[in-house]
């Protein structure tokens, strides 16, 4: 536990994922102090630890390409602290390539074209990682859906909606009760201010088209 | 190579930044009315209640100051020179195609930045952060995908 609080506050982490596939993951660690000055240590030897993290159906295994040295963490709290982070990252991206490929699906199926993007997310227990959000266009309107974040009070992930380029809210997802529940302020609905307090639907391709159609009506 | 989206993205960052810091402040001078020994130190209520009242006008400085650099970093890529804010606007804007109209939105923002960091005597406009940001992104959506 010591050890990883001390890699919390001393490094930079960074985890890459293998995409769509079953590769390994990538976790790097960067010492905080040395970011943006020498790299390199004094026997020559480049700072940043650099493990690699695979999940097979025996277990998580974690191999190094670029050990850590030194006797501050040893390297088992490393490797339990590589482990700890992927799992939330392979969790957190199962959740949401889920829903990127569902918001595809339906948005297609409605007209829209779509097209994914990465974007660059920092999380205090992953570290820094590229998440897919998705781009939507019919005509002259572009729809953004974005992710926020992996976790917030009561929910396991928060992605929004947005009208672009002005980058206008126009709704949000919220991960709960097993799964992605839309929250948007349809006409009619009193007493929220905000997408977050209006009541939620669950997300299908005729509550989308719901809010895609309400979006345009207000942007004309 | 810098993407256009990050930058958009950033810009509106600062937007939830200021959202989550505007919550803290209005909770802050709820619980502070209900029980003033909550204040400590030198703090005063008045400081908290300024503090509040600039929190819109603050937000919109880092906002501008996050378009500002975005464009000058794509601007960086294409001369060397340093122009005043108002010419970089106008530059780019004839460089990128941006209409009028999307411009001269960017001209308030700017405007109103201005009479926030010098404290000018002439009236401006006051441009709510939301409206801020959606006239800088939908400005910047008109820069290069990439540079």
């Amino acid at each position: 536990m010591a050890g990883q609080g001390l890699i919390q506050r001393g490094y930079a982490v960074t985890v890459s994922h293998p995409g769509e596939g079953e590769g390994p993951y990538r976790v790097s660690y960067a010492q905080r102090s040395l970011q943006n000055g020498d790299r390199q240590g004094g026997n020559g030897e480049a700072k940043d630890f650099l493990a690699s993290v695979l999940f097979r159906d025996e277990g998580v295994s974690v191999t190094w390409e670029a050990p850590p040295v030194g006797p501050e963490v040893s390297r088992e709290a490393f490797e339990q602290d590589a482990r700890d982070r992927v799992s939330l990252l392979r969790d957190w991206m199962t959740r949401l390539r889920a829903l990127v490929t569902t918001v595809e699906q339906y948005a297609t199926e409605l007209g829209w074209a779509t097209r994914r993007i990465d974007k660059k997310m920092e999380d205090s227990q992953i570290g820094k990682h590229e998440a897919p959000a998705l781009l939507l266009q019919e005509g002259a309107h572009r729809v953004l859906l974005e992710p926020v974040g992996r976790s917030a009070p009561g929910v396991e992930g928060v992605v929004d909606l947005y009208l672009m380029p002005a980058y206008d809210d126009i709704a949000s997802l919220y991960y709960y009760d097993g799964r992605w529940n839309l929250h948007y302020i349809f006409p009619g609905t009193t007493g929220a201010a905000t997408t977050r307090e209006a009541p939620a639907k669950p997300l299908t391709r005729d509550t989308l088209r719901e809010v895609l159609d309400q979006m345009k009506k207000d942007a004309a | 190579m810098p993407h256009n989206h990050e930058w958009l993205a950033r810009i509106k960052a600062v937007e939830r930044e200021h959202s989550a810091m505007r919550l803290a402040a209005d909770h802050l001078l709820e619980a502070a009315q209900a029980d003033p020994s909550l204040i400590r130190g030198d703090l005063r209520r008045r400081d908290i209640v300024h503090a509040a009242a600039g929190l819109d006008g603050t937000y919109v400085i880092r906002l501008f100051a996050e378009f500002e650099t975005g464009l000058r970093q794509y601007c960086e890529t294409t001369r060397a020179s340093h122009p005043p804010m108002r010419d970089l606007v106008n530059g780019v804007a004839a460089m990128c195609g941006v209409p009028d109209d999307r411009r001269d939105n960017v001209h308030l923002v700017r405007a109103y930045r201005n009479s926030l960091v010098h404290e000018r005597e002439e009236e401006v406009e006051v441009v709510p952060i939301n409206v801020a940001r959606g006239y800088l992104c939908t400005f910047f959506s008109f820069l290069p995908p990439r540079w």
